[in-house]
């Protein structure tokens, strides 16, 4: 099994179909998300996975063993790879959004399930609306920017509107964040 | 627009506030390329002036806007909507703010 020049969907369809194999459902999440759809705006060195039917991080240890995995701190890194591994959540979400429907990317290694590019967009929206995270509303500009042909709008509109604005300063964030990607997608 | 509070470094802190929503003050000094001292001084008249509140948090003293200021909703609007800014805008734009899990190693 060879990484070394293996992209981040390549090297995640691998641990996904080895995880598999062991009975452990996994999604890419988080910031890796992005990376999956437009890696030319922003480059996740880690690649984030929620198991969506549970798991523990023995079995997960165990099951990513024979990919030549071994953990290090909350990671699992291999020799031969520029990604390092983490297993996140179980059920992941948006902001107070369960998500339990995702995309299904097709590699040649086999198909990787990750977020949807509109969750994936409003779980970086989240963290501006949040934590006032400026980083997160630049990668998602610019990822819509990179792709608006493949882009439903009002997706990501929807997507952005179930995040929560139950605090002012979230919500005065969202509309800035809105019109800030709006404009990106045009 | 460089005097709107009073001051350019006054000015930068409040936009740079209402952006963060919270931050330190060797955290403004360093965004906004200004000296310590000098973005003390700008908090403390700020404060002062009702407009900022600071409060400690183990070491360091955070400064938010004071959410008693009258026109606060207002002015938290408007500072956001002002570090949109070009000025503005390119030195929060790779500002990492988000938390990084324990133990991770980037």
């Amino acid at each position: 099994m060879t990484f070394k020049r293996g992209t981040l969907l390549e090297v995640a369809a691998q641990a996904s179909a080895t995880l598999q194999r062991a009975g452990i459902t996994v999604a890419v999440v988080g910031g890796s998300a992005i990376t999956s759809y437009v890696p030319e705006v922003y480059t996740s060195k880690d690649i984030d996975f929620a198991a969506i039917n549970g798991t523990s991080r023995r079995a997960f240890t165990q099951a990513l063993a024979p990919l030549g995995f071994r953990p290090r701190g909350r990671d699992y890194v291999h020799p031969n790879s520029n990604f390092t591994l983490d297993l996140v959540a179980d059920t992941p979400y948006v902001d107070q959004r369960p998500i339990t429907e995702f995309e299904m990317i097709k590699t040649r290694y086999g198909p990787v399930r990750v977020y949807s590019f509109e969750d994936a967009i409003a779980d970086r929206i989240a963290a501006f609306l949040h934590w006032g995270d400026s980083q997160s509303l630049d990668v998602a500009e610019r990822a819509l920017k990179a792709r608006p042909a493949m882009t439903n709008w009002r997706r990501v509109s929807a997507a952005l509107r179930k995040l929560d604005t139950s605090d002012p300063q979230a919500a005065r964030r969202l509309r800035i964040a809105l019109r800030r990607l709006r404009k990106a997608y045009i | 627009m460089d005097a709107l509070f009073g001051s350019r470094v006054r000015t930068d802190v409040l936009v740079a506030v209402g952006r963060l929503g919270s931050a330190y003050v060797s955290e403004l000094a360093r965004l906004l390329g200004k000296r310590p001292i000098e973005v003390q001084r700008a908090v403390s008249s700020l404060e002062r002036a009702g407009i900022l509140e600071t409060r400690r948090v183990g070491n360091v003293r955070m400064v938010e806007l004071n959410p008693r200021f009258p026109e606060y909703q207002q002015l938290a609007e408007m500072l956001l909507t002002m570090s949109e800014r070009p000025l503005y805008a390119r030195k929060w734009k790779a500002q990492r703010r988000r938390p990084r899990a324990m133990g991770k190693a980037r």
